[in-house]
């Protein structure tokens, strides 16, 4: 267990290098000069010059790239070259924990939608509810999420004054209600499908079978037999989903005035403020990769057949 | 008191009353077990054999009144000692897992696999018998220990995947035992175990049955393995009870043209194996397809125009307490009636 824990870290840190590596590289292939885009369209060329001198852009792209990972070596990701005087690690982490509370919230709102209502469907398929919750599911998946939240920002938010319009405030939770449930509807229809298919599969196996023979109350066979089963796979996806949503969630963070990382990553774009893009998608990219053996280890707990098949 | 002598009626632990079995299908539909009637007394072991397709299995889940979705039971009834009503799933708490018990055919499949051992003993016991956390873990140390588990205290904490076949059908039968039931329906129990682990399989299911004063009622479609663990035979034909009686009976003198055929089709183990093993020629009729008379007569060495015009009932032989479905059974004017199947 250990050495695999060793083998995936470098993995994991292999794979982080890469994206940056990538993203500065891309950053770079822009037809655009940064300094251009820092000192405005009105500067002279020569005040464009001392500009990119000051920025270290008149340096050849390899040493760039080398005082960058000098720098990365240490935890130091850099200044922004548009923010004056603001460090990269700085703007992340103040756009971070909106973006946090977001992702956290749309994952919950897919787990407390999908779940129950993949199992309910599943144990009365065909019923008023089953087709209700696959329209439902269908809904969810095809209503594009930019509409969907300027739908609820409307009538929720607008019309009948439940919720705060726009931006962030205090309680935050207050602000976060409708985009995490703008972000959540998508993978809640998903998941209700998987959950529902997965349990019916599941339904017929011979261990339910031998449950009931046993004599077991249909209660305590739902939760100890069955769902447990259904969870593997909803484990994983979620997982991803909460590494996807991290990295920033830049058209829900739009549609309702969030400054979170997606914002700045996009805006960072718009600028090519290349220290603030490699910033950002590396952020992206550890989220990802942590989450994604989060959710190995986390297999290992629910499937207890994956705990054996490893040593091996 | 000897559990070997027969017991009268009154006696019975489970009474099958007319069993029917029908499935929708695309002509209406199919009546897979058609008028199945028996009784299994205290501590008895009964057998029922047949090939695959006859039924036996839905017999047992009708007893235990989990038919799969689209079956059901369409006529007939069920009734166990002490209890006036009739089984069915709304008083299946009051019996099912306590008063009978099943265990099924496939050991690999029938634990759960992400659920640990310990729980899938215990929580039975907990629930039917209310024992405390305590008294349950102690009691399955003891159920495992008694059907051979090596190290029960380090089984219960480990989940199934760990188990080989033959040991998770010790412990599937652990579990079916643990609440004490009067009967223990066994389908095809030791089919998918090697050969030398289905003995001892069987010997576990005597000895269990024994010590806990079970009957039992063990479906195989191998008539070698019910006649050496059974008191009484039922063989199942398309959905029917062709032949029944007492083994020794319905070994040494089988009534039914089916039954003699199953015999001749057991290799023996003490004379010489004939070139080719016997078969019975032709195959059953599907699934619950209606047949007008016989359903054994196309494949029936003795078969006459009658037995395609009308189905024989399942009728008492004057001898002893056994009973047959053929026309040509104790008829001793019946065209060669010992030629036996080719």
């Amino acid at each position: 267990m250990s050495g695999w824990v060793i083998r995936r870290f470098l993995q994991m840190i292999l794979v982080v290098f890469g994206v940056v590596t990538l993203a500065f590289v891309f950053a770079f292939l822009v037809p655009a000069n940064p300094a251009r885009m820092v000192a405005g369209p009105q500067a002279s060329p020569a005040a464009v010059a001392s500009i990119a001198h000051q920025l270290g852009l008149d340096r050849s792209t390899w040493s760039q790239y080398w005082s960058f990972l000098g720098r990365l070596v240490h935890g130091n990701l850099g200044i922004s070259f548009v923010l004056q005087g603001r460090t990269v690690a700085s703007e992340i982490l103040r756009a971070l924990p909106y973006t946090a509370f977001l992702a956290v919230g749309g994952v919950i709102w897919e787990v407390i939608i999908g779940i129950p209502a993949g199992v309910i469907a599943a144990y009365k398929p065909r019923s008023f509810f089953d087709r209700f919750a696959t329209l439902g599911a269908l809904f969810g998946l095809s209503a594009p999420p930019f509409w969907l939240g300027l739908m609820l920002i409307y009538f929720l938010s607008y019309r009948w004054s439940i919720f705060p319009l726009n931006g962030v405030g205090s309680p935050l939770i207050w602000y976060m209600i409708l985009p995490s449930f703008t972000l959540g509807v998508g993978g809640a229809a998903f998941y209700s499908r998987m959950v529902r298919t997965t349990i019916l599969q599941v339904l017929r196996s011979p261990f339910i079978e031998f449950a009931r023979l046993k004599g077991m109350p249909e209660r305590t066979i739902l939760f100890r037999h069955v769902v447990r089963h259904a969870l593997i796979p909803v484990v994983t996806m979620l997982g991803m989903d909460l590494g996807y949503f991290l990295g920033g969630v830049l058209i829900i963070e739009s549609i309702f005035g969030i400054p979170g990382v997606g914002q700045l990553a996009f805006a960072s774009i718009s600028t090519l403020d290349v220290p603030m893009i490699t910033g950002t998608v590396m952020v992206a990219a550890i989220f990802m990769v942590v989450m994604s053996f989060i959710v190995d280890v986390a297999y290992t707990f629910i499937d207890p057949r994956v705990r054996l098949n490893r040593g091996q | 008191m000897s559990l070997v002598e027969p017991m009268p009626e009154t006696d019975a632990v489970v009474v099958v009353d007319s069993l029917s079995v029908t499935f929708p299908s695309d002509e209406g539909v199919a009546e897979v077990v058609r008028g199945v009637s028996f009784s299994v007394g205290k501590g008895q072991r009964i057998g029922l054999v047949g090939e695959s397709g006859s039924g036996k299995s839905l017999t047992a889940r009708a007893i235990m009144q989990l038919i799969p979705s689209p079956g059901s039971v369409s006529a007939g009834e069920i009734r166990i000692a002490g209890n006036s009503a009739a089984l069915s799933t709304a008083n299946a708490p009051q019996w099912r897992g306590t008063t009978v018990a099943m265990i099924t055919q496939d050991p690999l499949s029938s634990l759960n696999p992400l659920v640990r051992i310990g729980v899938q003993i215990t929580e039975m016991l907990r629930h039917h018998l209310n024992y405390t956390r305590t008294q349950a873990r102690a009691r399955a140390v003891e159920l495992l220990s008694a059907v051979g588990i090596p190290n029960p205290p380090r089984t219960l904490r480990q989940f199934p995947s760990v188990l080989s076949g033959g040991m998770r059908q010790r412990v599937a039968l652990a579990i079916a035992i643990s609440c004490n039931p009067s009967l223990l329906i066994a389908d095809e129990p030791t089919t998918a175990l090697d050969v030398t682990i289905q003995a001892q399989v069987l010997d576990l299911l005597e000895e269990m049955s024994a010590t806990h004063h079970s009957a039992v009622l063990l479906i195989s479609h191998d008539l070698g393995v019910v006649a050496n663990f059974c008191d009484e035979i039922l063989v199942m034909y398309a959905g029917r009870i062709v032949e029944s009686g007492p083994t020794d009976q319905l070994i040494e003198d089988p009534q039914h043209p089916y039954t003699t055929a199953l015999l001749t089709s057991v290799p023996s183990m003490t004379e010489a194996l004939p070139e080719r093993l016997v078969s019975i020629a032709g195959s059953p009729p599907v699934g619950g397809v209606a047949v007008k008379g016989c359903a054994f007569a196309p494949r029936c060495a003795l078969a006459q125009p009658r037995c395609f015009e009308d189905e024989p009932a399942l009728r008492q032989l004057d001898v002893s307490a056994r009973r047959v479905a053929c026309h040509a059974a104790g008829n001793a004017t019946w065209p060669s009636r010992f030629q036996g199947p080719s």
